[in-house]
């Protein structure tokens, strides 16, 4: 397949496709490891946070320029799905007296998990197909990037049960502190 | 792997980025509805479990009330049919004297009403005594129950035996009187149902622990029938056990003997070194 054809070449430049793969990898990962309350599982997220950027580093430097960074976002996804199933793990093992669905934690991994889950194979694909059917598949990537965002708002509106409260510390309420949500941990 | 296959094979990429993406979305919201079902389950669970336990302290707390009022109308049947009459008798044997005027009747009856007043306060000291037993306060629970089995077997129903092995440190005063009070309840309750011919008891100390264990050779209970009477409205007596044992956060064992022929009662109580006298 000859460069021109590829999807956004010549529009993106390749260090930045790369950064903001990185950026994206910081974001949701951070979001995951401020969720998680199992140690292995945050020591895991911790880990897997360098060993990742180095990958995106090394293969922007292997890549060179002008190609899609398929690779490093579908690995990156896979992470990021791993991470989430840490984080559904927990929620159904510990003893909880909230519904999952009425706290924002859930709503935000809900969020990253179908965003990751839906557009994994447009992203794994990127590479192989041509700037026109790119430019047709685009609409899957917008379709979940406006589901993750509704997600994300339905996290930040939120508001948590008071009388089934989870009081865990590390269990934060609300990852976002607005005026109609504001962050408060103490029980 | 199976999708670059087909890739291969000749599909076309749209056909497999299409179904690709749907089925990781089927995936995804089949893996939260399954979480949603089975974390509302587990709460439902969680809840049932709640109010089973809540239900099982209320009749506890049920019990307990209603052995409390019993005690007290106990007390007040001893305090009106027997204090009573006696002192209303004194008083007639002294308003007597106070009509009378011969000097001997005088001496008689005020005799009479002494030795009534003595009776009174017998009873009245009998009555105290079974509320706190003196021995338990002064001497602590080896010699309450000791002088507890002296009594039984002086009675000469039943032969009743004890044998504290490690008793050298006593325990705090209101334990002491739980355990007491758990020891008679469990003796009354040999009296009227096991018809047996002898109750031995043995005291012990396992690491962080007390063991009280009761051995009788009548008519006992197994842990299933003590659970089936603990959750029925009957059995107010093992219910009070239950609840004073909760106190202490001790267990109680009812089983019968490896040999079969005794039936055996462990009470377990945790020790806190802390809180020896």
């Amino acid at each position: 397949m000859h460069y021109e054809n590829r999807p956004d070449a010549g529009n993106t430049p390749f260090i930045l496709l790369s950064l903001f793969t990185a950026v994206e990898f910081s974001f949701f990962s951070y979001i995951i490891y401020t969720f998680l309350r199992n140690r292995n599982f945050k020591r895991i997220v911790l880990i897997s946070y360098p060993v990742f950027l180095a990958f995106v580093i090394v293969l922007f430097l292997r890549a060179g320029s002008g190609v899609m960074d398929s690779i490093s976002i579908t690995v990156e996804y896979i992470a990021i799905i791993i991470f989430t199933m840490f984080f559904f793990y927990e929620e159904i093992s510990a003893p909880n007296t909230t519904f999952i669905y009425s706290t924002s934690q859930f709503w935000a991994i809900v969020g990253i998990l179908i965003y990751s889950a839906g557009t994994f194979f447009l992203f794994l694909y990127s590479d192989s197909i041509t700037k026109e059917e790119w430019e047709k598949f685009s609409i899957i990537n917008f379709i979940f990037t406006i589901i993750k965002n509704i997600c994300f708002s339905i996290a930040v509106v939120i508001k948590p049960d008071p009388e089934n409260f989870n009081t865990d510390e590390n269990h934060k309420p609300h990852f976002v502190e607005t005026p109609l949500n504001p962050i408060n941990t103490n029980p | 792997m199976i999708l670059l296959q087909a890739n291969a094979a000749g599909s076309s990429i749209s056909q497999v980025l299409f179904f690709g993406t749907i089925g990781m979305l089927a995936l995804t919201i089949g893996l939260i509805v399954f979480i949603i079902f089975h974390q509302r389950k587990v709460i439902r669970y969680q809840m049932k479990l709640q109010r089973m336990e809540h239900e099982q302290q209320k009749m506890l707390l049920n019990a307990s009330i209603r052995f409390q009022e019993e005690e007290r109308q106990r007390i007040a049947a001893d305090l009106h049919d027997d204090a009573g009459p006696l002192l209303a008798t004194a008083r007639l044997y002294l308003n007597e004297n106070l009509v009378n005027l011969d000097k001997t009747s005088q001496l008689q009856s005020i005799y009479n009403a002494k030795q009534i007043i003595d009776d009174t306060i017998q009873l009245i000291r009998n009555i105290s005594h079974s509320l706190m037993p003196p021995t338990l306060k002064n001497f602590g629970l080896e010699s309450a129950v000791n002088d507890l089995f002296q009594k039984i077997s002086g009675s000469g129903s039943m032969n009743a035996s004890c044998r504290f092995h490690d008793y050298r440190e006593r325990l705090h005063p209101d334990e002491e009187l739980i355990i007491f009070r758990v020891i008679q309840e469990l003796i009354n309750n040999i009296f009227k149902h096991s018809n047996s011919s002898f109750i031995h008891l043995t005291q012990n100390l396992g690491p962080n622990k007390l063991f009280i264990r009761l051995h009788h050779d009548g008519k006992g209970l197994t842990q299933a029938d003590f659970e089936k009477l603990n959750k029925s409205t009957v059995g107010l007596g093992l219910k009070n056990i239950q609840s004073r044992l909760k106190l202490l956060q001790g267990k109680i064992l009812f089983e019968k003997d490896m040999s079969q022929t005794y039936y055996k009662v462990t009470i377990e109580i945790p020790r806190d070194e802390s809180e020896i006298v």
